[in-house]
């Protein structure tokens, strides 16, 4: 609903005679957390799981890199990867050819090690359908628009008989299409709830998921790739979603989004902060054209 | 509570009276256009003996035999004074001329000037249309609800946000009536505008304390929005031309003095002015309100007299997918005089409230998106008024109302294939009855005493989901459902109110008041957000949902001073809540047929002192209100388990009201608002999960921090267009200047990664007006 509610919003809020202005505000210091930026795919190409520690809100420095930490993820077929840190805080694992973390309905567990402290996560590597295609439109540059351009609009079919869950991206010429803060998320090709199972995306999915303000253009190329999540992975980005895009009138009250990573002795207090999920991914891209 | 029972009976049974009387009743009305005059006095001088008129102009006055030298005032209005030879029981209708205007001045008119003082209710405030149309208003359109929000112990988060709170109280804890039918949505245009037309509003009274047992249901505040009946005795016409929407009225008899209506009606053309601007794909971009209010009211007989009234309005927003709420309201109502001392309205109500929101392409057919959601009421509320001496006024009755809730209902097509989801409708039953007792003790003593029962029940066909207990905060596991059948009860509560009010009249000029309420409110408004929206659900309560409570006590001292030309007050409030609801991080709001474990339940208080003075007379008019209060809670899961202030928490709040009439064509009007600004939620850390820079607070705190201070100056000059009322024509133009300093005032303060430079975070202040904001209407009347 999320996506809907936001462009509806944006809509209202032209209509109105609002500022918005950055201002300078002192804020306390909190405590170091540990942070897991860990999103894995089935394909056959270097995997990488970020580590970082939680940095005061205005230090805009590059993210404090997590050093030294233990990473492996098991397959619960038994098969292990260990995770190497090629970079500070940056910890990959680089297939052999042919290779990849690719059994469908297999439960991958990630285990980090730190300090003497163990933390464990887990997800499940589910199905994604195929992009079946990718089409244009022509449009004249609407209100906050600088140019005519194309809208992009993409076909795929949700699987069948079960609940999916995925997070549909888009890339211009290989630059991520929107907001960094937002990840759009669906459930069975529609929103939340709704019995959409088995049927084609519905409609603003397919076209307000991939496009931006700004129109595409002729000659540009548009990657649309479709993966995908477990349910928790689907609640834990609309929870960032909501923290990161809480303005205007409709903010909720600032809440803490915790994810799927775990001490593995328990403990609910030393739980660290980020998420880990494994994705099958679809893409498809296609040129711009008339 | 047995106590409070016993302490009733005792009181109705100690009156007791001996002399051979008789009784005085009819109503009081206005001669020019027939309305009723609420308050007006009815006064025996000699013996010290006086009533005031009802809300519908009905008095009743019990002197022993006699002749007596009645007399009939209200403020505004020239006196009648009537000789009765009292041997039997009559009836005496009234009709009083209206005083000839002092130039240039704009007469307030009112039940008598010491009411504030006289009367046994407190944390009340009156308000009638001239009033309301005397206040500096954004773009110049008098506004009902912004006007309410200037008075003691009411405030609002900001501009934008619907609706208000009072004494601490959330916005969905007043109940605003519309002739008698809830309107759940009081806002166009996301609460700059309210609902009611000012043209057809004949007053307004909040009453935020010592609430009469007769009201029920919510918290914290009852706003009651009183229609104009319709001028009995001639053809009327109001309206006006603002920048934002046109207004039209017309009133008059249908048969003179026995039947007459009132319609009127408003809307925007922000759409119509846009259009030749806007692109050809957004040439069907709707986005406009509109609302139509109308009533008719036929006097059968001395004995009977029916209303019926009806509301309509809508906000509609649309560019290829649409979005559009309103309420819809009718009341029939019927005033019944049973004998002179017994007095009935009866009333019946429809409420509706709805939105829809989805995307409408009419080239695509195989694609749809749907979402709606209603809340219905129907009602009947039998009130009597027996007026049993002149020492005792009993007030009784009940109310019961059948709620019907479709929470959500969508439907989308996809590719030709389609499917739904919907929330199951839920249904509910909520009865009321009271019994209330006002009393005068001697010449210095009023009581007010009575108790309301209230019963609700949650009803199938339905379904009851029980959860287990974890840890508070986090979403409860479900543990099972239960179905139940058609009207089958689910669940029930019921909750004994009791009410107090006591006046001790100083002298002529002060007196103090206190009052005790218990208040239960069984309807929740399920909203997290800053503001609220038109798409917030409401939801009933249920096995999971408990009732609201709220033990109210305030304390009062009045005054008046020169003659009532200044009246003022202070009062002092202390507020318990208990099952206030609040939500677990990351609530999961709509479509969520589990949206009972993402809610939490806690207590609240609220505290607070207010001042109030008012000049009510003379060229020079307006008043000062100041507030200093707490509004806090406490909820297990929650800012550690700590009290926190509510979003709505302002410390001090001045609002600085006045108007003056220079001469007769010109008068002019300012305001100054001042308030603390609202808590909210700061981080104090941050971390980066994908492309996404994410704030995180490591105290997990809520609402730690203050956003600045909100103040506004507004000024409006009315230029009258037939100064010497000559013309039959009435007319006038307002200038008005809203944020004449064009303050930034914070609406939010909300972080974000930079648009440009997503490494970099930043603070950003919203400000829903950013600017000074001119406006000119043109109103007339005939």
């Amino acid at each position: 609903m999320m996506k809907f509610k936001t462009i509806l919003l944006a809509f209202l809020s032209i209509s109105v005679i609002a500022c918005e202005d950055v201002i300078d505000v002192d804020l306390d210091q909190g405590e170091v957390l540990y942070v897991t930026d860990a999103f894995i795919t089935n394909e056959s190409t270097t995997q990488t799981i970020k580590l970082s520690k939680t940095a005061p809100y205005f230090q805009s420095q590059t993210v404090p890199p997590l050093e030294g930490a233990q990473v492996t993820v098991t397959g619960s077929d038994g098969t292990t990867y260990p995770f190497v840190e090629t970079a500070p805080g940056s910890y990959t694992w680089t297939p052999s050819f042919g290779d990849a973390m690719d059994s469908i309905g297999v439960t991958y567990n990630l285990e980090i090690g730190y300090n003497g402290e163990r933390f464990i996560s887990s997800s499940v590597l589910n199905p994604v359908p195929p992009i079946d295609t990718i089409t244009f439109e022509f449009e004249e540059a609407g209100m906050g628009q600088d140019e005519d351009g194309y809208v992009a609009e993409f076909q795929a079919t949700d699987l069948s008989n079960r609940k999916d869950f995925y997070w549909i991206k888009a890339f211009k010429n290989n630059r991520r299409v929107g907001d960094p803060g937002s990840f759009s998320v669906s459930e069975n090709g529609a929103f939340g709830g709704t019995n959409a199972d088995g049927t084609v995306f519905i409609l603003p999915v397919r076209i307000f998921f991939i496009n931006s303000d700004t129109l595409y253009q002729l000659g540009q190329s548009v990657r649309v790739e479709v993966w995908s999540i477990n349910e928790e992975i689907s609640e834990f980005f609309s929870a960032v979603e909501a923290q990161t895009n809480n303005g205007g009138l409709f903010a909720v009250p600032a809440a803490n989004v915790y994810g799927n990573i775990f001490d593995a002795n328990g403990e609910p207090q030393k739980r660290m902060l980020g998420a880990f999920s494994i994705s099958a991914v679809s893409k498809r891209t296609e040129i711009v054209r008339e | 509570m047995k106590n409070s029972l016993l302490l009733l009976l005792t009181l109705i049974s100690s009156i007791v009276y001996s002399q051979k009387s008789y009784t005085i009743s009819g109503t009081v009305k206005s001669a020019s256009n027939g309305e009723e005059l609420i308050g007006a006095t009815v006064y025996n001088e000699k013996t010290a003996i006086g009533a005031s008129a009802n809300v519908y102009g009905f008095y009743s006055l019990t002197l022993p035999e006699g002749t007596y030298q009645i007399r009939y005032r209200y403020i505004g209005f020239e006196d009648i004074v009537k000789t009765v030879n009292l041997n039997e029981n009559q009836q005496i209708n009234v009709e009083l001329a209206e005083s000839a205007n002092e130039i240039g001045e704009v007469q307030v008119t009112g039940e008598r000037n010491d009411a504030n003082v006289k009367k046994v209710e407190m944390s009340v405030a009156k308000m009638d249309a001239k009033q309301i149309k005397k206040i500096p208003a954004l773009l110049g359109e008098a506004d009902v609800i912004k006007s309410v929000q200037l008075l003691p112990g009411v405030s609002s988060v900001g501009e934008g946000s619907t609706g208000f709170n009072v004494r601490g109280g959330g916005i969905d804890q007043n109940l605003v009536i519309l002739d008698e039918a809830p309107v759940f949505n009081s806002s166009h245009l996301l609460g700059f505008f309210s609902v009611f037309n000012p043209d057809a509003v004949k007053n307004v009274t909040l009453i935020k304390g010592g609430i009469p047992a007769e009201y029920g249901g919510r918290l914290s505040s009852i706003l009651d929005v009183r229609m104009n009946e319709g001028n009995s005795k001639q053809i009327e016409g109001s309206g006006g031309v603002g920048l934002i929407f046109s207004r039209f009225s017309l009133q008059g008899p249908i048969k003179k003095d026995k039947a007459s209506f009132l319609i009127a009606g408003r809307r925007s053309y922000i759409d119509v002015l846009a259009k030749p601007f806007l692109d050809d794909d957004l040439k069907d971009s709707r986005f406009y309100f509109y609302d139509l209010t109308a009533k008719l009211n036929w006097q059968i007989n001395d004995k009977n007299r029916l209303y019926l009234s009806g509301f309509f309005g809508r906000d509609v927003f649309g560019a290829g997918f649409f979005f559009d709420w309103g309420n819809a309201t009718s009341t029939l109502r019927w005033n019944h005089i049973f004998n002179d001392k017994l007095f009935m309205n009866a009333s019946a109500y429809y409420s509706n409230y709805d939105y829809k929101l989805g995307v409408a392409d009419q080239d695509n057919e195989d694609d749809d998106f749907q979402w709606n959601s209603t809340i219905v009421n129907y009602s009947v509320k039998p009130d009597f008024t027996y007026y049993l001496n002149n020492k005792n006024t009993i007030k009784f009755g009940g109310q019961s109302i059948y709620y019907r809730f479709k929470p959500a209902d969508a439907t989308f097509l996809s590719g030709g294939q389609g499917g739904s989801l919907s929330l199951l409708e839920k249904y509910a039953l909520e009865n009321g009855i009271y019994i209330q007792n006002e009393q005068k003790i001697g010449s210095r003593l009023t009581l007010q005493y009575g108790i309301r029962l209230s019963h609700f029940a949650q009803l199938g066909a339905g379904e009851a989901r029980f959860y287990r207990d974890t840890t508070p905060g986090v979403r409860k596991p479900l543990d099972r459902v239960e179905e139940y059948g058609s009207n089958e009860v689910i669940s029930s509560y019921i909750n004994p109110e009791p009410r107090f009010s006591v006046n001790y009249s100083l002298n002529e000029s002060s007196s103090i008041k206190a009052s005790y309420n218990r208040m239960a409110q069984y309807l929740h408004l399920i909203s997290n957000t800053v503001a609220s929206t038109p798409v917030d659900i409401w939801l009933p309560t249920n096995n999971n949902l408990k009732p609201q409570l709220v033990d109210q006590v305030a304390v009062g001292y009045f005054r008046n001073f020169k003659k009532n030309t200044y009246e003022t007050s202070a009062e002092v409030f202390y507020k318990d809540f208990q099952n206030q609801i609040d939500y677990i991080d990351n609530a999961s709001i709509f479509f969520n047929e589990d949206l009972d474990a993402d809610l939490l339940s806690g207590d609240g208080r609220a505290y607070g002192f207010e001042l109030y003075l008012k000049k009510v007379k003379g060229k020079y008019q307006g008043f000062i209100s100041y507030t200093l209060s707490r509004s806090e809670r406490q909820v297990n899961g929650i800012n550690r388990d700590d009290w926190f202030p509510t979003r709505f928490d302002k410390t001090h709040i001045l609002n600085i009201v006045n108007s003056y009439d220079l001469n007769d064509k010109w008068s002019f009007s300012g305001n100054f608002v001042f308030s603390t600004g609202t808590p909210t939620t700061f981080p104090t850390s941050r971390y980066q999960i994908q492309d996404a820079i994410v704030p995180h607070n490591t105290g997990e705190s809520r609402n730690n921090f203050r956003i600045p201070a909100y103040h506004r100056l507004d000024f409006s000059a009315t230029l009258n267009l037939n100064p010497e009322g000559k013309k039959r024509w009435d007319s006038e133009l307002v200038f008005s200047l809203y944020n004449v300093y064009a303050r930034k005032n914070p609406f939010s303060i909300f972080f974000q990664q930079n648009v440009d430079n997503p490494a970099v975070t930043e603070a950003i202040r919203f400000s829903v007006i950013g600017s000074v904001v001119p406006g000119i209407s043109y109103n007339f009347n005939f």
